[in-house]
């Protein structure tokens, strides 16, 4: 007895219930919080409603069982039981409703953002630009291939990392604007109790005032295909100081790919700059061998296009092809990055067309 | 005037979802197809305006 007690108590203890946490987060931001008060006192209500009306059930069907020899009344109708049963709950209902109101009142106060960033879907990955900062960029998946496919030990961030994090300052109030390029997808940060669908289209809004830095983690919510389940959000909380280096460095670097689009690149950098733009935008459909699908993505190996003319298959990359699921990538990739997986393209997975075009030949 | 209070009576029991089978019978027998619909009518705009109000004293609340 006293062994099935330690067993239970240890069941119990803190290591266990937090492996098997199954209520929602307390989140880090004073809306998460409320959002979490409200959803404890909601299910407190159910829990005494449920309890009441079980109890009163179970005790009624065990206190007149047949054995005591129980028979049951026949009565059509009792007016005043049937209101009170029906008004009872109505009223529970409506005040439910007045937190609940003021919470999602709070929610939806999106104005007075100190940071406006509109977060756009794409399959598959998130694209952030900062409205006010003149800085956009694309958000990929950075879990290796090697973790998915198996091939070695998953670490502890697996599918839940990426390469461009977004960055927000902390302590400021960030509003986001969410939309989608293609599908709908929905942007979700457990922590920040956020979650809000990404619709072509439409322009949904959301925001958050973190008040500690960090990391926090979410993933896409609303099933758009194919790599769904791998494109995750990631957010980096910075202190407003490291926030505005942040925004200072990228503007930098800006400036630094706007100098390289004008340099010219040997076709071994751009072979090697390109089989990095490659896993990272093509191999999701393209396969990171060049076989493809067959039936749903072409092979780049032996393939017309990357095996033909050179302007269309530059062409096809930076305009897309309307109609099939191969999409524009002049927004998402800059021309130096064009260039390098166009060499790559032609001159590896199979491909030996042997020629190259430099950055400043892309025209988008 | 008797019949006005007793259809507005039955209304509310209609949007209450409860009614007595004695009442239902009276309704039947007695009742005018007219004074319900009016009746209805204008419970309807009296339910309108009290969940108006009621949003209102809930909006009052959270400011």
């Amino acid at each position: 007895m006293s062994k099935a007690l330690t067993l239970a108590l240890s069941l119990l203890s803190t290591p266990a219930l937090a492996d098997w946490q199954v209520n929602m987060n307390k989140g880090v931001t004073a809306l998460s919080r409320e959002i979490f008060d409200l959803h404890m006192l909601i299910f407190w209500i159910c829990v005494v409603i449920g309890v009441a009306v079980f109890g009163v059930m179970f005790y009624s069907i065990f206190k007149h069982r047949k054995s005591k020899g129980a028979v049951a009344e026949h009565w059509h109708e009792n007016t005043t039981v049937e209101v009170v049963w029906t008004v009872i709950p109505s009223i529970i209902l409506i005040a439910m409703a007045v937190p609940a109101t003021a919470t999602l009142m709070d929610m939806y106060d999106t104005s007075e953002a100190d940071v406006d960033i509109q977060i756009t879907g794409y399959q598959w990955k998130w694209r952030y630009q900062y409205l006010d900062e003149d800085i956009d960029f694309f958000s990929n998946l950075s879990t290796p291939r090697e973790e998915i496919v198996n091939e070695s030990a998953k670490n502890p961030n697996y599918l839940l990392e990426v390469d461009n994090a977004l960055v927000i300052p902390a302590n400021k109030k960030v509003r986001f604007l969410i939309t989608a390029n293609d599908v709908i997808h929905s942007w979700w940060v457990p922590h920040f109790a956020v979650k809000k669908d990404a619709i072509p289209g439409f322009i949904n809004e959301a925001w958050v005032k973190v008040e500690e830095p960090g990391v926090y983690r979410g993933q896409c919510t609303e099933l758009c295909g194919k790599d769904h389940g791998f494109m995750p959000v990631v957010v980096e909380v910075k202190s407003e100081a490291d926030y505005a280096q942040w925004v200072a460095d990228q503007k930098a670097m800006k400036l630094a790919m706007a100098g390289e689009a004008s340099k010219e690149f040997s076709m071994d950098e751009l072979i090697a700059k390109g089989e990095g733009v490659y896993q990272a935008a093509c191999a999701g459909c393209h396969q990171p061998n060049g076989q493809g699908i067959p039936g749903a993505f072409p092979a780049i190996t032996g393939s017309a296009i990357a095996t033909g003319a050179i302007d269309a298959h530059i062409d096809i990359i930076v305009n897309g092809k309307t109609g099939t699921a191969m999409q524009a990538f002049k927004e998402q990739l800059s021309a130096v990055d064009i260039a390098a997986v166009v060499t790559y393209q032609r001159n590896a997975l199979g491909n030996t067309v042997g020629d190259m075009v430099q950055p400043s030949a892309i025209q988008k | 005037m008797k019949i006005w209070m007793q259809a507005i009576w039955s209304v509310m029991a209609s949007f209450l979802g409860v009614q007595s089978n004695a009442n239902r019978e009276r309704d039947f027998e007695h009742g005018r197809f007219s004074v319900f619909v009016v009746a209805g009518l204008l419970m309807t705009f009296a339910f309108l305006i009290s969940v108006f109000g009621l949003v209102q004293l809930v909006m009052m609340y959270v400011k």
